[in-house]
This record gives structure tokens, C-alpha cells and sequence, in this order.
């Protein structure tokens, strides 16, 4: 392995999962996030050398991957003829109730409703674990815009849940 | 800070590291609650979030990186090498009988190189390409799609075009125009590492060549649809 290919690795290697999910969820589609990490991957690779502060390395890739997905993808979204096809069933790893099970499962429809002004920076703080300030200088607006999107992303969330509970209960 | 302070950057950012609001987390117990509250509902989140992320993904990555470091060298060479192999692809061909067999190993011999070294950066607007098809007694009705190369070339039976169309993800799509190699149905054709299908027209045939996980219906049938023989009322195109 060369100087180049550790000094690729050592960096940027390992936010390869946090990557692939942030990309799953801007596209919603599986096929999407591999070709979408895929050509990130690539693109950072040919311009890793013009990366000179190794600490915004994080903010460097997901800012490639950003501009990738509308690049290529924003217009062209793929049909999604049904949520319940797109959202892919949890993994009960944790040995979970069937309860939880069902709000994660609600989570992620909702999530695939959420418009994406308000689904990127949730996305960028929860998966990605960016600051406020950090994900305001990605998406370039100020961080009062930030925490108004933070703050509607998870109001839409919680009342989609709570609808979907109560639509539930009524059954 | 009070509650109501708390409350509002509750909402927006559970995370945040402001120091009045860590107090307020700590030492007001309806602050502290609220907290509670919220990161259970956060958690939710990020257990929607965690979709599974697939391993091997990442081999073909790096694969592809090191493919690239090779590409960039010698990208020019690789077209030169895609029209030579063309050319003996057609060459050997013509020595045999025009069997459906020897269309399929045609078409896979010829098609292996990558339709991302032709394609061109725009969309090649469609009166610029019904010419080049009425050279070949083709004619083009309605929508081709998103067209980013084409270029005459030997077939198995006589000029054909070679294209590179762009799917609806916008992904690069080899396809082989052959107007005079017709196919009674649909062929689809096993290939190392790629998937392959030769579709029946109205005039002869096309073979679509792409990524086992890449779409072409879409570009299959506006094939199907819009390439028809040049007829009389044509010619004048």
C-alpha cells in the first residue's frame, strides 16, 4: 500500500458507513448510496492532495458527497411507487419489542416524507455528527437557519409519529 | 437559563454544547426530564437511521480507486485500444455465418470497455443525431432519450452506431445500434460482471449493456419506440 493509499485510508476510511447512510437517506434509494460513495470515494481520492487541514477532513468528504448527489442525482430521483417497499425492515439486533420495532419502522417513513431542507442537517447532525455551527458552513446559510430546520425536521417527525399512533390506536 | 430557554434548543439541538444549557441539563430537574424526553425520541432516530451498510462495497472502492490511478495514464490509449478492438472484433466476424450465437459474442467482445470513456459532458441534442442515422437507413420517431456519444461503426451485417445513453440516474448506458442484424425477440445475454440484452426493432436490433444493478428499461424502450426504417416520407430528413 502506498504513502498516499494510508494516508486515504487513515482519513477518510472510516467514515466509509456514515457516508453510505447519509447518502441512503438523501437518495432513498440502495443502488444510489453505493454509486453516490462510490464516486465520493473516487473524487476525494484525486483531490485528497488539496485536502490541507487533515482535521475538516470529515466536513471535506461530506461536502463531496453533497455536491455529487446534486450533481448527478437531485434531478433525477427515483420513482418510488411505495414507502413501505423503499423502507428496509429493522434489524432486531438488539432484541427489541415489537413495539419499538414498529416506531423505528414509523421513524423511517417519516423520515422518507421529511422534506430534504429539513431531512440534511438532521441527517448531517445525527448521522454525521456535525455542530450546528460545523453543518451551517456546509450548507452555507447562518446557524439560526440551522437550528429553525433542526427544530421543523423534528417537530415533522414527532407529529407524523404521533398521527400514525393515533391512526393505530383508532384500529 | 430557564426552562423555556432550555426548551427551545431542546427542539433544535439536543447535542448542543452550550455551557448555560449543560447547567440547566444538570441541575434543573424539569430541564433534566425534558432531556430524558428528548433523547429517547433521539434515539428513535438513530435507530431509523442505521440502515445496513453493505461490506463489500468498500473492496470495490478501493478496486476502483487503484483502477483509477491506471485509468488516468493512459485514458487516451484505452480509446484507441476500444476502436481496435472493434475493428477486429468486426473483422473476425464477417469470416462467419451471421448466427445469433456470434451477435451475442460480438456484442460482449466489443462492449467490454467502460461507456464512461466515451461519453460525452452534454446531451447530443436530436437533430444532431437523425442524420447520422439516415445514413444508415435509420430513422428516429419521437424520444431517443439522453443521448452523450454515438459514432458510426462496422456491425455484423454492415454499418451500425455505437452510443452511450444516459439511464434515468444519469448513469452511463453502452448501446449498439444493428439495423441490419435483426432478432426475432429479446436476448439476454450472460456476461462476466456486466448484464446484457439485444432487443428487437422495427429495424434490426440493439444490444444494452450495463451494470447488473443499473436500470434500462427506460432506455429499452424508447429504442423499441422511436428507432423506425427509413421509409420514402423519411428521406427528406
Amino acid at each position: 500500500m502506498s504513502m498516499k493509499e494510508r494516508k486515504f485510508d487513515a482519513l477518510l476510511g472510516i467514515y466509509y458507513e456514515d457516508l453510505y447512510r447519509f447518502a441512503y437517506w438523501l437518495g432513498k434509494d440502495e443502488h444510489m448510496a453505493k454509486d453516490l460513495v462510490q464516486e465520493t470515494y473516487l473524487r476525494a481520492w484525486r483531490a485528497i492532495d488539496s485536502l490541507k487541514d487533515q482535521k475538516a477532513a470529515k466536513s471535506w468528504i461530506f461536502t463531496i458527497l453533497r455536491r455529487e448527489f446534486a450533481r448527478q442525482f437531485e434531478k433525477k430521483l427515483p420513482i418510488i411507487n411505495s414507502l413501505d417497499e423503499m423502507v428496509t425492515d429493522v434489524e432486531d439486533a438488539n432484541h427489541r419489542t415489537p413495539d419499538e420495532l414498529m416506531d423505528i419502522n414509523l421513524t423511517r417513513q417519516a423520515m422518507m416524507k421529511l422534506e430534504s431542507k429539513y431531512a440534511e442537517p438532521l441527517m448531517l447532525q445525527v448521522i454525521g455528527g456535525f455542530s450546528c455551527d460545523e453543518i451551517a458552513q456546509q450548507l452555507e446559510i447562518s446557524p439560526s437557519a440551522v437550528m429553525t430546520q433542526l427544530f421543523r425536521a423534528r417537530k415533522q417527525l414527532t407529529s407524523h409519529l404521533t398521527r400514525a399512533s393515533k391512526i393505530g390506536n383508532k384500529i | 437559563m430557564n426552562y423555556f430557554e432550555f426548551k427551545q434548543i431542546l427542539d433544535a439541538d439536543p447535542y448542543s454544547q452550550n455551557p448555560e444549557f449543560l447547567h440547566a441539563k444538570k441541575h434543573d430537574k424539569r430541564c433534566r426530564q425534558a432531556y430524558q424526553k428528548a433523547m429517547a425520541q433521539e434515539q428513535m432516530i438513530l435507530d431509523a437511521l442505521q440502515v445496513p451498510v453493505p461490506e463489500h462495497n468498500i473492496e470495490h472502492i478501493k478496486f476502483h480507486q487503484a483502477q483509477d490511478r491506471q485509468s488516468r495514464f493512459r485514458q487516451n490509449f484505452m480509446a484507441l485500444a476500444a476502436s481496435a478492438v472493434l475493428a477486429v472484433g468486426v473483422g473476425f466476424f464477417m469470416l462467419n455465418q451471421s448466427t445469433e450465437s456470434d451477435l451475442e459474442k460480438f456484442i460482449h467482445e466489443a462492449l467490454a470497455m467502460e461507456p464512461a470513456v466515451y461519453k460525452g459532458a452534454d446531451e447530443l441534442p436530436q437533430e444532431t443525431l437523425k442524420p447520422l442515422f439516415a445514413s444508415i437507413n435509420t430513422a428516429i420517431e419521437g424520444e431517443l432519450g439522453d443521448v452523450h456519444f454515438m459514432k458510426l461503426c462496422p456491425t455484423l451485417n454492415g454499418q451500425g452506431a455505437r452510443m452511450v445513453v444516459m439511464n434515468e440516474l444519469n448513469q452511463p448506458i453502452t448501446v449498439l445500434y444493428m439495423p441490419n442484424s435483426p432478432v426475432e425477440e429479446a436476448v439476454n445475454m450472460q456476461m462476466d460482471g456486466l448484464k446484457g440484452k439485444i432487443v428487437a426493432l422495427e429495424q434490426g436490433s440493439a444490444a444494452i449493456i450495463a451494470q447488473p444493478h443499473q436500470s434500462t428499461a427506460q432506455i429499452e424502450s424508447n429504442l423499441i419506440n422511436a428507432i423506425k426504417p427509413l421509409n420514402q416520407g423519411h428521406q427528406g430528413l
